[in-house]
């Protein structure tokens, strides 16, 4: 069914109104103009309170004009193309990259920042995943770890989540992993801040390979030297994990 | 479990925990809005999974954006049918009114020209998607504060709706107290007029009168004693079917809902005498 062109236009310039909140766009319609502004606050609110839950620090950061300025560029500029509201702000996030407010704000950090409230949501409603079968004994170096599949591990350039934002500076530049996942016992989101090879470690065994060829892998590639020490804390951390429950247990 | 003549509630992650951990509040069924569900997991799915067990499920849309320009989302519609499915659904609804436009969503329910060829799009769309989830659909009378170049009144346009795509409809009563006093009709008149034997079933809520003359219809507030005596006049003309209370903001303490609750069940109960013995 084709809509009248006069028609198509009626509903193109309200939503136009609602997202810019130019009052162009319904000028010749005929309608309650006064009534107007109602859609466009009930609109504009319900993105912009969806995205101040989504990310706290990041509008407790902002200040209002900036805040206003880029949810108001966001919603003008962005066909937010996600149904469901509450996987709306991944949206937003991705917008804030390409458009790079992280320049013009002066906030290397901000991309980071996003990133990192994101994945907190991420990862405590992400789709439950079908737990791999495991055997509960086995030999931490030379047997296939399996982990939790419930989690995410990411790489970041600024220490976001181990520093007030207020504190970063460009010094800090430079590799930082985080790990988070969703706990079996309560399904709470928690975080971990891993070294590099921790971080390599996690990586690898979900390839399934051993944590011994994982750390002989590191050391190559690194071209430096396994110790007693590196071995006694990656056997720690691994240890760690398990009574965590986000190494399940062995292949 | 038959929902016919039961108040049930909508069902909001606000207060989900206190809900399922106590038997304060009492619904006959709950409402959910599918899109706050689907793909969701974890902490949250335990608690949906645990109100499916327990009640009757009934689920009403928010993206359906029935009134579109664009054209349906099949995607989105595959999401829904497997939802309804998961969730044991017996009643189905969305709003008559538009969320999308030129391939962006807004989130909001905005008004529909009341033209001929929206009508008609309007009603070939819900074919469609009645065709493709294979159920009857209820579509919602929804609030408005503003119409764009309307052709005809509100109620000839949900008429010619619903006779055109043959589907049910959900009767909001607060939404019809709020249209007719920001539009100046007579409430009584336009549910008269309006095919209540096709009524799946019956929305309440609250409202906030926000000048002289505009009511905004926010889910954020006690329904008041009109809207109740709108709604006691009005099933009193119509067969038993499910009632449902939706508070969406400013949401209290659970025995407050429960007390609306109860007070919607006394007049099911008086009008439909409906009460178990």
């Amino acid at each position: 069914m084709k809509l009248k062109d006069t028609t198509y236009k009626a509903y193109s310039g309200i939503a136009k109104y609602c997202r810019t909140g130019d009052s162009k766009h319904i000028k010749d319609l005929e309608l309650r103009q006064d009534r107007m502004p109602h859609y466009r606050r009930l609109v504009f609110n319900i993105t912009k309170n969806t995205l101040k839950q989504a990310y706290p620090i990041t509008f407790k950061l902002f200040n209002n004009a900036q805040w206003e300025e880029v949810v108001d560029d966001y919603f003008k500029n962005h066909n937010a193309q996600e149904y469901r509201i509450w996987l709306m702000p991944k949206e937003f996030y991705e917008y804030v990259v390409e458009k790079k407010y992280a320049k013009k704000y002066n906030m290397p950090f901000l991309n980071d920042l996003l990133l990192f409230e994101w994945i907190e949501i991420e990862v405590h409603t992400m789709e439950d995943e079908i737990f791999p079968k495991i055997k509960k004994e086995g030999d931490i170096w030379n047997d296939i770890l399996i982990l939790m599949p419930e989690y995410r591990l990411l790489q970041l350039e600024y220490p976001v989540h181990i520093k007030q934002t207020k504190e970063i500076t460009a010094a800090d530049k430079g590799n930082y992993f985080l790990f988070s996942y969703r706990t079996l016992e309560n399904k709470s989101v928690k975080f971990m801040d891993l070294s590099i090879l921790f971080a390599f470690c996690i990586e690898q065994i979900e390839e399934g390979n051993t944590l011994k060829d994982i750390v002989k892998q590191f050391f190559t590639l690194t071209n430096s030297e396994f110790n007693n020490e590196i071995k006694e804390k990656t056997e720690s951390f691994i240890k760690g994990l398990i009574q965590k429950e986000v190494v399940l247990g062995f292949k | 479990m038959s929902v016919e003549g039961k108040v049930g509630i909508g069902f909001r992650r606000d207060f989900a925990t206190n809900f399922l951990n106590s038997d304060v509040l009492k619904p006959g069924f709950v409402e959910f809005a599918p899109e706050n569900w689907i793909g969701m997991g974890g902490y949250w799915r335990k608690k949906l999974e645990a109100v499916v067990e327990k009640y009757p499920i009934l689920c009403h849309s928010l993206s359906m954006s029935i009134g579109s320009p664009d054209d349906l989302d099949m995607n989105y519609l595959k999401d829904i049918k497997q939802f309804l499915d998961d969730v044991n659904c017996q009643m189905y609804s969305f709003h008559l009114s538009f969320a999308k436009c030129d391939n962006a969503h807004l989130y909001e329910l905005l008004p529909i020209p009341f033209t001929e060829d929206a009508a008609n799009h309007v009603a070939e769309k819900i074919k469609r998607v009645q065709d493709f989830l294979n159920r009857p659909v209820g579509i919602e009378n929804s609030s408005y504060y503003a119409t764009a170049i309307p052709e005809m009144e509100e109620v000839e346009f949900i008429n010619k709706v619903i006779e055109k795509a043959d589907c049910k409809m959900l009767l909001d009563v607060n939404n019809v107290y709020v249209n007719a006093f920001n539009h100046k009709y007579d409430a009584k008149k336009f549910i008269n007029d309006l095919p209540l034997e096709k009524v799946l079933y019956i929305h309440m809520a609250g409202h906030l009168q926000v000048n002289e003359d505009t009511i905004i219809d926010t889910h954020g507030e006690p329904i008041i004693d009109p809207v109740f005596d709108l709604f006691e006049w009005t099933i009193a003309k119509m067969k038993p079917v499910p009632v449902l209370l939706e508070r969406d903001f400013n949401i209290p303490k659970l025995a407050e809902l429960q007390g609306e609750v109860s007070q919607l069940q006394g007049i099911v109960n008086k009008v439909w005498q409906t009460v178990e013995k």
